[in-house]
């Protein structure tokens, strides 16, 4: 096997016995880059020579056995929504063309002080408004494993990345499905933590009351690796909970004997694609195997959860983005003869059009007149999303649902209709209006050879759980060692 | 059904333009949209309190001290148009 076929568990473990040096592992990721990256275009920014230098640094502390971590020395890839101190963050947006933030995200801080390597920042839906990364400003991101095909949403690039061996592993992020979608659609995993697990300082935001950081890996262990850096209290962000945080690994071999899994009727309707069904079932199956008691389960609001989020979604993005005005940082357009012109022709100019379509709806759900009938009222039934899941969790431990309801689709397939494209995250935008918890795991192929996802949705702040069950599944599976081709051409 | 008009009237709160030939276009899907996120008006919600966050917040207190902040001529070096540490912009009044 060469280098980049590794998962970032078997090249954190060839850097601890010292078996392969950083260096040496940076410039085989590096060479992969050169080698498939103009197929895949997984990365807007690559910072080579900087990787390069944190491999050295790397080194020389697994040398001296100085602050060694799993993650020292291990080559990741960063979603461009996180600040990264004077190295480019455009969000996938013309409106930051330009900047280069003065202030490191928490999470990108904390990877760097436990000694990973960054490669570069990962393409992304613009504001990652979108499902296909077919919003990008930067051009699209194709899937590894049918270049024709989207890699998913937001999140595109990283787990494009991930897939085609462009890094050990990545960070996202996840407001309606962003990092468990593209993880299903690119045959990786990838896991939303709960809501203020992970902290949101330099992240940029677009939903702020559903924005979550999160890692995508090739295996559970990988994820959980990453995870374990990026959780704990930052006082810096005001929704950051202050909760102790278990060690994911300790436990991750417990397995699911005696655990009650739920099984939500109403995500297995009309609509989703039949192989995609099939392969869930069957995952079922084997979690029943393994020891697990299948539970029936009921969300009976799920079907309001699309229209709930792209009324909440877009009212917050509407406010956050309000910041994108020309002054202080990123595009400006020149030629205004006054201030409010000036504004206008910057926002205009400078988002696409799929931003420009949410702050408009947003804009509207939250103006006078209109503020209770669209605004409160999703508030609402929001609360009614939440109470179902507060139901089911108290007859089942966890809930397992498809990830997505079809597989990767094709490029342009969708992007005329804004409402299909919306519709490619019913089963995961519930999650995170409800704060939970969710992981995607591979869990089979179609016959055209396209990954499939099962997501594992647990009660807030039980990642460990999603992590065990998530494990013990792949462990009598073995749809997450498959490559796509372009990793063996 | 909501009018064009009414469109010109969200865009200027939210500072965007568009152009004539995206408007058609745009009031047409914003209606789409409309319509598809009015769906919610058919369930009952009487008496249902709303959720803004799905975990319990408090607004979190620290003590009122100077602490480590950013370099303001880092701050003002990422900004399109700055003099000294101020942010330049056309004129706001006529």
């Amino acid at each position: 096997m060469t280098l980049h076929e590794l998962s970032l568990n078997q090249a954190s473990e060839l850097l601890q016995k010292r078996e392969v040096s950083s260096v040496e592992l940076t410039q085989a990721i590096l060479d992969r880059i050169e080698k498939v990256e103009s197929k895949i275009h997984a990365y807007i920014t690559l910072t080579r020579e900087s990787a390069m230098e944190e491999a050295r640094a790397a080194d020389l502390r697994l040398q001296k056995g100085d602050r060694v971590t799993p993650l020292t020395g291990v080559p990741i890839a960063v979603k461009d929504i996180f600040c990264t101190r004077g190295v480019l963050t455009t969000c996938g947006s013309k409106i930051l063309e330009n900047f280069k933030p003065p202030y490191d995200a928490t999470v990108v801080a904390r990877l760097k002080e436990a000694g990973s390597v960054t490669l570069g920042k990962t393409n992304m839906d613009e504001f990652a408004m979108g499902s296909s990364n077919e919003t990008s400003h930067y051009g699209i991101v194709h899937n590894p494993w049918d270049l024709e095909k989207i890699p998913g949403g937001s999140s595109g690039g990283s787990a494009a990345a991930v897939a085609a061996g462009q890094c050990f592993g990545a960070l996202g992020t996840d407001t309606g499905g962003s990092i468990r979608q593209p993880a299903s659609l690119c045959g990786i995993v990838g896991i939303k933590p709960t809501y203020g697990r992970v902290s949101r300082y330099g992240m940029i935001a677009f939903a702020s009351s559903l924005d979550q950081g999160g890692p995508l890996g090739r295996e559970v262990q990988d994820c959980a690796l990453m995870l374990q850096v990026m959780v704990g209290h930052d006082p810096k962000d005001s929704t950051s909970v202050p909760m102790p945080v278990p060690n994911y690994l300790e436990h991750i071999q417990k397995g699911v004997k005696s655990l009650r899994v739920g099984v939500p009727q109403e995500y297995f309707v009309e609509g989703i694609n039949p192989e995609v069904e099939k392969a869930v079932r069957k995952a079922i199956q084997t979690l029943k195997e393994l020891g697990a008691e299948i539970i029936e389960v009921s969300l009976p609001h799920t079907s309001y959860a699309t229209a709930v989020y792209y009324i909440i979604a877009p009212s917050e993005a509407s406010s956050n983005l309000a910041r994108y005005d020309g002054v202080e940082y990123g595009f400006r357009s020149s030629g205004a003869k006054n201030l409010l012109e000036m504004y206008r022709k910057t926002r205009s100019l400078g988002f696409g059009e799929e931003v420009k379509r949410r702050i408009m709806i947003g804009t509207y759900a939250l103006s006078s007149g209109y503020y209770d009938a669209y605004y409160r009222k999703a508030q609402q039934v929001r609360t009614l999303i939440r109470r179902d899941f507060d139901r089911a969790f108290e007859k089942c431990d966890l809930i397992v649902t498809p990830t997505s309801p079809t597989p990767a689709f094709g490029i342009g397939e969708k992007a005329s209709d804004p409402i299909q494209m919306y519709l490619s995250d019913i089963f995961t935008i519930s999650c995170n209006l409800a704060g939970l918890p969710g992981i995607s795991v591979p869990c089979g192929f179609n016959t055209q050879g396209l990954p499939l996802g099962l997501q594992l949705l647990g009660r807030p702040f039980d990642e460990e759980r999603l992590f065990q069950v998530a494990h013990a599944f792949e462990q009598v599976t073995d749809w997450h060692k498959k490559r796509p081709e372009i990793l063996s051409s | 059904m909501i009018t064009r008009k009414e469109i010109e009237q969200i865009a200027m709160l939210a500072r965007l333009e568009f152009s004539d030939s995206e408007m058609g276009r745009f009031t047409e899907q914003f209606n789409r949209m409309v319509e598809f996120v009015g769906k919610l008006q058919t369930v009952e919600t009487q008496g249902v309190e709303p959720t803004s966050h799905a975990v319990p917040l408090k607004t979190p207190y620290r003590e009122d001290k100077t602490g480590p902040c950013l370099n303001p001529q880092e701050v003002m070096n990422v900004a399109p148009d700055a003099v000294q540490n101020f942010f330049r912009v056309p004129k706001v009044i006529e």
